[in-house]
């Protein structure tokens, strides 16, 4: 496959799996706001890490500000609007490859948030914007599973949906586990925030399923990151990104593919043999970080293995 | 909804009179006038979302806001009945394989200007006529893959050519669309009728490829060239790659080593043998052409002269569906083949011909006058309609530069029906024909209707608002 169109799928993968989780994390603090005057939105921007573009644009963080840049602003490069635009671009560049009826779902899905009036929107009338992202994300899932021959276009959308999914994970994590440490916070407090840490992700329901309404932070962090079902749980994420390239190389290890296969293996065996009070006695910020690092590793290294990017020969 | 119809003085293909319609459309007129308006509006914008929906878009020029249209479509199909086809058929193929001799002719021996028959300054002054490529060994002698030749029926309803396309003749994923949204939303339309069908079109095109590969390639590695997705006709290049199951590549794909031609793929290198180019000559190649081009590919044309790799269309075949050669393409017919042209011309006048200036100039306000190297419909005169000041102007254009024009009468292009919300009116249409050369030439059945949408224009291009029709080429 052209080094150009892998580019192109693995970056339409992971502009709509961006989309999808800015949705979902503004929509949970949305509604976090309206009973509880959660304020804070600062920290969403921290989450995507555009502080920088954001104070450029605005002078304060307030709920307004922080939805429009995260949502429709062209100065922020990964705004939901700018995610699918850009997903929509590498789609019809990539359009000979992938069956008609996805590149028909990413060019409506384009339109249907192009068009949205959003110089009018409200807080009340908003989330349903962002439910309908998460639902055409869900579409374009369901899509991918059922109509593309399981080759190495599919892969590399695998691959590129997983990684996306498991440092925006480590991302959440870092950031809301800060606001865990302020010392105002009281038990039912400290009981909502985890449990909208577990929605940011859509994965309060498994969690209760698992350990019944008994939140605590430490759980959490356990589940987010060690559990090895859910798929949003980073640990459950590396595994997928292990198989994709186990499948890509057919198991075996070529002397271009060293170097990227050792990363993963190393990546996942620290999931494998560590344990959530690991973590937490040493120190969860550095771990975190160290995993987020690696991930840009890891996509420097999918960059030079397949010739993505610029990358030339 | 036909009450209100007017023929006037044009060839309708239609219509004989007012209420008695051409056998072969007699089946179609009988339901269209049985439909109630309503729903043939619904169906209409049916049809105008579909292709937005499947994102049949073209992107429009001069305007930074990167805006995207739908080619309108009218659900009135162009009929062609089997035997008025078959003759066109053999038309074109005639003519296409005397233009192919042409070219090999100027790029090699030039015999033709040597027996005068062309004015050899004509040709080397031409902007599309490449010394570069003289000499150059052309697989099959074979200069057009693919070919598309404009139609237009006169008031007789007599076929002729309005022009040649030989260089990269676009809108072929067109015809499929038009069929497909056809098929969808006015399937009714089909019933009694016998089309022929397009899906087996790729087998032919493939093949016509593959024939051409350098020499002892069996199973050639075939790729599309284009400029990329902000190319106006970016749908139709990815459309082709993917019918025809070939790699669509971008110039900074592929590179050269050792005058080869490579694609750069996720597991290295991989040999290109064909390359289908949908991008200018001018564009191909900075190292031979523009240097300023980031399009194309440094060392393709070197790559090309080794006969390492096939490049289709040929370069410079702009030579010869000039504007100004058109007026002798019956004369090359006549010259390389020994036969008669079976379909005419539109009568031409040189402007750098004295007397012919001098009528065209008196006579600006019944022709057309075109720029020779001029397409898309761009910086045409329509005299009939053009104010006394536009004619004018253009006279001034005409006085310093006359080799660059040429002027043909106004035709009358015959008309079709097109639905305009509450009725149907005559709208004035063409029918870009494509032929591919492979081992044997080979006509699409139908093509590329294309109809001017604009009351009373005869502009069909879509750059200027033109719109498209199904074409149906009847077996029966």
């Amino acid at each position: 496959m052209l080094s150009r169109v892998s580019n192109s799928l693995y970056w339409m993968s992971r502009n709509i799996e961006r989309a999808e989780n800015t949705a979902r994390l503004i929509s949970v603090r949305l509604i976090g706001s309206i009973e509880h005057k959660e304020n804070h939105w600062d920290e969403l921007v921290s989450i995507v890490g555009a502080n920088e573009d954001f104070e450029k644009q605005f002078d304060r963080y307030d709920a307004k500000s922080v939805m429009d840049f995260m949502s429709f602003s062209s100065e922020n490069a990964n705004s939901i609007l700018n995610c699918v635009k850009l997903a929509r671009e590498d789609a019809r560049a990539i359009r000979e490859i992938i069956p008609q009826e996805l590149w028909e779902m990413i060019n409506a899905f384009y339109w249907e948030v192009k068009q949205y009036k959003h110089e009018n929107w409200s807080p009340e009338t908003i989330d349903d914007f962002y439910q309908m992202i998460i639902r055409q994300s869900a579409l374009f899932q369901g899509m991918v599973e059922a109509t593309l021959s399981f080759d190495e276009a599919y892969l590399f959308i695998k691959m590129a949906k997983f990684i996306e999914r498991a440092e925006k994970t480590s991302r959440i994590l870092n950031i809301y586990y800060y606001r865990s440490e302020d010392p105002e916070h009281n038990d039912p407090s400290l009981y909502r925030h985890w449990f909208a840490v577990l929605q940011s992700v859509s994965g309060h329901e498994a969690y209760l399923k698992k350990h019944h309404p008994f939140i605590t932070g430490e759980r959490v962090i356990e589940f987010l990151l060690f559990d090895e079902s859910f798929p949003r749980s980073i640990r459950y994420c590396v595994d997928q990104v292990y198989q994709v390239f186990q499948k890509l190389e057919q198991g075996k290890i070529e002397h271009y593919s060293e170097e990227l296969l050792e990363l993963i293996a190393k990546m996942r065996h620290s999931f494998q043999t560590m344990t959530v009070i690991d973590v937490m006695t040493d120190d969860i910020h550095q771990f975190l970080q160290e995993f987020q690092s690696n991930c840009f590793k890891l996509g420097r290294l999918i960059n030079k293995t397949y010739y993505l990017g610029e990358v030339g020969v | 909804m036909f009450k209100t119809y007017e023929i006037e003085s044009f060839f309708d293909e239609m219509l004989q009179e007012i209420g008695r319609p051409r056998s072969h459309y007699q089946t179609l007129y009988d339901r269209l006038s049985d439909l109630p308006d309503e729903e043939l509006k619904t169906r209409h914008e049916a049809a105008q979302q579909n292709f937005l929906r499947q994102g049949i878009t073209f992107t429009v020029y001069n305007d930074n806001q990167g805006s995207e249209r739908t080619i309108p479509f009218d659900f009135v199909p162009n009929i062609i009945p089997k035997d008025e086809w078959k003759k066109l058929e053999e038309g074109l193929i005639q003519r296409v394989k005397a233009l192919n001799l042409f070219l090999d002719d100027i790029y090699n021996d030039q015999q033709i200007l040597k027996d005068g028959l062309i004015p050899r300054e004509l040709v080397v002054t031409c902007n599309h006529f490449y010394p570069q490529v003289a000499k150059i060994k052309v697989p099959r002698r074979n200069h057009i893959f693919m070919a598309g030749i404009d139609l237009v029926k006169d008031d007789n309803g007599e076929f002729r050519v309005l022009e040649d396309n030989l260089r990269n003749p676009s809108g072929l994923s067109y015809v499929f669309q038009n069929r497909y949204v056809m098929r969808h939303i006015f399937s009714d339309f089909f019933h009694d009728y016998e089309v022929q069908s397009l899906e087996n079109q790729f087998t032919h095109i493939h093949e016509a490829l593959s024939s051409i590969a350098p020499n002892g390639v069996s199973n050639p590695n075939i790729v599309l060239l284009t400029p990329g997705i902000y190319n106006s006709a970016y749908f139709d290049h990815s459309f082709i790659a993917q019918q025809l199951g070939i790699e669509l590549v971008e110039g900074r794909d592929l590179l050269i080593r050792d005058r080869v031609v490579y694609m750069k793929t996720t597991r290295g290198l991989k040999r290109v043998d064909v390359i289908y180019r949908r991008i200018d000559d001018d564009f191909l190649d900075p190292l031979e052409f523009r240097p300023d081009s980031m399009l194309g590919v440094p060392g393709l044309i070197d790559a090309y002269r080794a006969g390492n790799v096939t490049i289709s269309n040929g370069i410079g075949n702009g030579v010869a569906d000039d504007k100004a050669i058109y007026h002798y393409v019956p004369n090359m017919i006549r010259y390389y083949l020994g036969e008669e042209p079976m379909i005419k011309n539109v009568e031409t006048y040189f402007l750098r011909d004295e007397e012919q200036r001098n009528y065209v100039l008196e006579n600006l306000d019944k022709l057309v006058v075109k720029q020779t190297d001029g397409s898309g419909g761009y910086n045409l005169l329509i005299g009939p309609h053009a104010s006394q000041e536009e004619r004018d102007a253009y006279r001034v254009q005409i006085e310093k530069n006359p080799n660059n024009y040429i002027a043909q009468p106004m035709i009358k292009l015959s008309r079709l029906p097109v639905f305009r919300g509450e009725k149907f009116s005559g709208c004035h249409i063409d029918l870009r024909a494509y032929i591919f050369n492979g081992e044997k030439p080979h006509v699409f059945p139908g093509g590329l209707t294309r109809v001017a949408l604009k009351e009373g224009s005869m502009v069909v291009n879509s750059s200027q608002g033109g719109g498209g029709k199904d074409t149906w080429v009847m077996t029966e």
